[in-house]
């Protein structure tokens, strides 16, 4: 089965219950919003499914294997990660940045072979870094630093995306920009996951939206269903107010007031 | 600035700090006296002294600066740290303490490997320790005061062997094998050392795929399947041995560690896994050019090569601090 599948999973942290059976899907061809307050286990549950944290209970797939049999560098070639703020810690060069995407592809010491390069190129166009090439990464401003590490993630060329927040702290222009990359990278085949706080920007890209609460899992359906009135009061405590640009699919919501 | 700008710059050096290091000393040799010398010609005293004193010192400087300048690159790599290096972070002070336990219960004495082992071992420990101690990106404050608590430490423990030390001879042998130097080192000390700073140094360079990945934070790399946990054992054990074997035959050498790796990073992309190697290069030059300024004939007696180092690399220290204060919170 072609689909990142998450089982009812489990993790408790030392005395904490940071994830309290979480069941999810993730097919390739779709954007999934994940979404819930600070502290619902949104961070942690991209983390179970990556393997960074070991889980107490419930099982992970990837296209019908079980992820705890399968080798690290073996997951590096079906799924990539955008974590969140994502630190680079040397002043190295934006295309050598990009570059580091095709590292689990690569054997040790192998050089870039005509492909990764390909892989490089497009990704660095797709994020629209070209002009960024030959600076540092260090020297760029947030929304361009966001864009390399975005075109990072895209140079490995993996079935699945998971991104931990990818919006934060970018200006509104360079959010709709990483979503537009997200996007375009779930109409090419693409299963893309990723944590957002904006309910705009999620009713407006994401297909699905999975929405946990406090480490338990509210529901995942479409944005309409989702994000209902209802859930808002229950989850959040919002009320919020809907405009429709005489179009549906152009959904917006604003958090108004606190209940 | 390229690398191959680098590598031919370096390599020059290399070869000309060589000859010099074979042309000074204790008794002044011209350069055809060094060359015939060293190809078994000329006056039999001079070849004694070349083959007996020289090319040993030769070959440790060039082990011990290699293994030291590799071991700052690969803990400033692995700790994301511009200021990581084994003499500030008390690894070589921990295996100083190996060291002088060695000499103090004459294990030493009974096994030729003894102090070297326990050189290694100490240093292994600390080196674990501190690792923990910076596990999940903590600051650089953090680290620099767990390198002083553990200097400090083993500074305790050095001093209390050398005050109970049997007689006063063997003590101010242990502080003058503390200072690091290089003097009247033989073929025996190469043999030593060697095999742990190559083998120190072969698990250091496994990593450097690695330490490129954790440029991006150890989550991030692995998930590009790096393991994470063996790059850290490789790099801890590996600079141990390194700077064990270092500090058994040639005592304390601080900050060489340190400087190399920065002078080096900028003509690699400051790719910590490409600057593995050339620090080692460049360590090697380094400690060559010190233990040069060390045996001239200046002062009354030669000049402790851990000195030269420190009065050259504390300044350099600060100069960093400096320039990364703003990273430093």
């Amino acid at each position: 089965m072609t689909m990142l599948s998450v089982k009812n999973i489990l993790l408790t942290i030392g005395e904490a219950n940071i994830l309290k059976g979480v069941s999810a899907e993730l097919r390739r061809g779709e954007l999934v919003g994940l979404i819930g307050p600070n502290g619902a286990g949104k961070s942690s549950l991209l983390k179970a499914i990556l393997g960074l944290v070991s889980v107490t209970d419930g099982a992970v797939s990837l296209d019908g294997e079980q992820l705890a049999d399968m080798a690290i560098t073996d997951r590096a070639k079906l799924v990539s990660y955008a974590a969140q703020g994502a630190p680079v810690h040397w002043p190295l060069l934006v295309e050598h940045v990009v570059g580091l995407g095709r590292m689990p592809h690569l054997n040790p010491w192998q050089k870039l072979t005509v492909s990764d390069e390909k892989a490089i190129a497009a990704a660095i166009t797709a994020t629209d870094c070209m002009h960024l090439k030959g600076r540092t990464v260090t020297s760029l401003s947030g929304g361009e630093r966001a864009r390399v590490l975005m075109a990072r993630v895209l140079a490995a060329d993996t079935p699945y995306i998971l991104a931990d927040e990818p919006v934060a702290s970018l200006d509104p222009a360079h959010q709709l920009d990483v979503m537009e990359i997200l996007k375009t990278q779930a109409l090419s085949g693409k299963g893309v996951m990723v944590v957002l706080h904006d309910l705009a920007l999620a009713a407006r890209y994401c297909d699905r939206i999975i929405m946990l609460d406090g480490g338990k899992q509210i529901g995942q359906d479409t944005p309409e269903v989702m994000l209902s009135d209802e859930h808002l009061a229950k989850v959040f405590g919002v009320r919020a107010v809907r405009v429709s640009d005489g179009d549906d699919q152009f959904l917006v919501i604003q958090p108004l007031n606190r209940l | 600035m390229s690398r191959a700008a680098f590598y031919t710059s370096v390599g020059l050096l290399v070869t000309l700090v060589i000859l010099l290091s074979l042309k000074s000393g204790a008794v002044p040799l011209s350069w055809g006296q060094t060359l015939a010398a060293l190809l078994g010609e000329g006056d039999f005293a001079h070849q004694v002294i070349l083959h007996e004193l020289r090319v040993p010192r030769l070959l440790l400087g060039f082990l011990i600066g290699g293994g030291l300048g590799m071991s700052g690159a690969a803990l400033q790599g692995l700790l994301r740290n511009p200021l990581a290096d084994p003499g500030i972070l008390g690894v070589s002070a921990a295996s100083g303490l190996g060291g002088v336990i060695a000499v103090y219960y004459g294990l030493a004495g009974m096994f030729a490997f003894a102090l070297p082992l326990m050189a290694i071992f100490f240093a292994s420990l600390a080196t674990l320790v501190l690792v923990f101690m910076a596990a999940r990106e903590t600051s650089v404050l953090t680290l620099i005061l767990a390198g002083v608590a553990i200097s400090s430490i083993a500074g305790a423990f050095t001093s209390l062997a050398m005050s109970m030390a049997p007689t006063p001879i063997s003590m101010q042998e242990m502080i003058l094998w503390m200072l690091g130097s290089l003097e009247n080192r033989s073929m025996t000390d190469v043999y030593l050392a060697a095999p742990f700073i190559i083998l120190g140094m072969g698990m250091m360079l496994a990593t450097s795929r690695s330490l490129t990945a954790l440029a991006l934070g150890e989550d991030t790399a692995t998930t590009m399947g790096i393991n994470v946990v063996r790059t850290r054992n490789l790099i801890v054990f590996g600079t141990a041995a390194c700077v064990g074997a270092g500090v058994a035959v040639a005592g304390m050498i601080g900050f060489v560690g340190l400087i190399v790796p920065h002078m080096v990073r900028p003509f690699f992309g400051y790719d910590p896994g490409r600057s593995l190697w050339p620090s080692a290069l460049l360590g090697g030059l380094i400690l060559l050019i010190a233990d040069i300024i060390a045996r001239q004939p200046l002062m009354q007696a030669e000049l402790r090569i851990g000195v030269i180092t420190a009065m050259i690399g504390a300044p350099a220290f600060l100069y960093i601090i400096y320039k990364t204060r703003g990273a430093m919170r």
